[in-house]
């Protein structure tokens, strides 16, 4: 027990030395428990409340995820479930290391700018005209594979969680039509943050045209897909990029739906991000870009899938 | 071990890999385990306004939610305690018995049963679906075919 915890007593449960943990030391309690409570990112996703009413709760505490999932109470019963999911964490034969992952690497946000622009709030609002010489747009084909590498990702994290091929594209379609609360949320933000607001409310054909055009040179130069090659079903690169584009056909049709049924549009969306950053409806290719660097929306909706995931079978196998 | 496994439900049955009126054949892992999509077969079947929707398979592990009216309203899942000694334990203090099988709750919202070396679980996602529920579905797994998997 450190000083800090001796004196003011320890918020976490002490765990068991011998549990097992993943290749940098940690467990998936870990990275609920650093999610943050406030912060660019979340204010973002709170923006799209409208989305799932109520839906996305930000739970940022491991245990308390335990009960909200399992609806358990009972501290024994409880702290058993948390084990497992430790445990099941920890085998990285099954998918949840991989799932994470996936998530971690294709949202790197500038945190960096995150802070600066919480520090420059006047009032409740962050000013986006005070950073723009800090920001640039990204070119069409840039963002066009950013959203799809999003998109590829929570395909990719959805296989490896259900245990089924990497090429499931119907069983991820038809999953995505019952995604609800994070899951929903972080699947408005795909749309809101990397579809509308960089690339306008024709952006599901632009980026199919876009990617349809696509080199399998030109994808190897994208960054974001450098970071997650490795884990894109495909030996070869033009297999990869075959990947990609199916993976964008099969949900073009789910994403223009989404669009339609929730009532989303470019003025929307800047509207309700309007409560947080002032200046957010005047230019909405740097808006894309503050949204890009500032958040890891992403990363953190997925986190807490693929925990929620885990706490749902850990309650089953104990 | 490979495991015979007769009129299984596949849901992603690939025609090229796996025949439809063929029995269907299934390799266990090196440890003895059974591959997730193989345990589908024992769970109970879709009925009117019941869903059941497949969610994680795993080697040894399948779970699905059970939908009513496209509204999730339980988990279903099935669990080899083959490794598990610890967890079979946990049955032999048990005094409830499913479909003569030793039962028990798993916290106020989960009834389990042990089906041969697999634990067979039912928890309420939703307050409607109460512990009547959770036994009548347990009920409609193949518990049977469940215990007739060769140790």
């Amino acid at each position: 027990m450190g000083l800090f915890d001796f004196l003011f007593g320890s918020k976490k449960p002490v765990e068991d030395p011998q549990i097992k943990r993943d290749e940098e030391g940690r467990t998936i309690a870990n990275y609920v428990d650093e999610l943050p409570g406030s912060g660019i990112t979340v204010l973002a996703l709170k923006s799209l409340d409208f989305v799932a009413p109520g839906q996305w709760d930000n739970i940022t505490n491991f245990d308390s995820m335990v009960k909200k999932v399992t609806g358990e109470e009972d501290p024994d019963f409880l702290s058993e479930i948390r084990t497992k999911a430790l445990e099941l964490y920890a085998d990285p034969a099954q998918g949840y290391q991989t799932g994470l992952n996936v998530y971690q690497l294709v949202d790197k946000a500038d945190k960096a700018l995150g802070t600066a622009a919480l520090a420059s709030k006047v009032g409740e609002k962050v000013k986006l005209l005070s950073f723009l010489d800090k920001l640039t747009p990204k070119a069409d084909t840039t963002q066009t594979i950013d959203l799809s590498m999003k998109l590829v990702c929570e395909i990719i994290a959805f296989t490896k969680v259900n245990g089924i091929p990497g090429d499931s594209f119907g069983d991820f379609v038809k999953a995505l039509a019952e995604y609800e609360g994070e899951a929903k949320i972080r699947m408005a933000g795909l749309i809101a943050f990397d579809g509308l607001v960089p690339l306008g409310p024709d952006f599901v054909e632009k980026a199919r045209n876009g990617l349809g055009n696509l080199s399998p040179d030109q994808l190897a130069e994208n960054t974001t897909f450098k970071r997650i090659e490795r884990f894109v079903p495909g030996n070869v690169l033009g297999d990869k990029l075959d990947f990609v584009q199916n993976g964008f056909d099969s949900v073009s049709g789910w994403m223009s739906g989404f669009v339609s049924d929730n009532d989303l549009s470019v003025g929307k969306v800047t509207g309700k991000i309007g409560d947080y950053i002032e200046g957010a409806d005047g230019k909405l290719d740097y808006l894309g870009a503050f949204l890009d660097v500032s958040t890891n929306y992403f990363e953190h909706t997925g986190t807490q899938s693929m925990a929620s995931r885990l706490i749902d079978r850990a309650v089953n196998e104990v | 071990m490979v495991l015979l496994i007769g009129s299984a439900s596949c849901r992603r049955a690939d025609p090229q890999e796996k025949p439809a009126n063929i029995e269907l054949v299934e390799e266990a892992s090196a440890e003895g385990k059974v591959s997730g999509g193989s345990l589908n077969a024992f769970f109970p079947k879709d009925e009117g306004d019941w869903d059941v929707i497949y969610t994680q398979e795993k080697e040894g592990f399948s779970q699905a939610k059970l939908e009513k009216d496209g509204a999730e309203v339980a988990t279903l899942s099935v669990s080899d305690f083959s490794e598990n000694a610890a967890g079979r334990a946990k049955f032999e203090a048990s005094t409830m018995k499913i479909a003569g099988l030793a039962a028990q709750a798993r916290g106020k919202k989960g009834t389990v049963v042990l089906a041969g070396r697999f634990q067979v679980s039912v928890r309420s996602k939703d307050n409607s679906f109460t512990e009547d529920d959770r036994k009548a579905w347990i009920q409609k797994f193949d518990l049977t075919g469940l215990q007739a998997l060769a140790n």
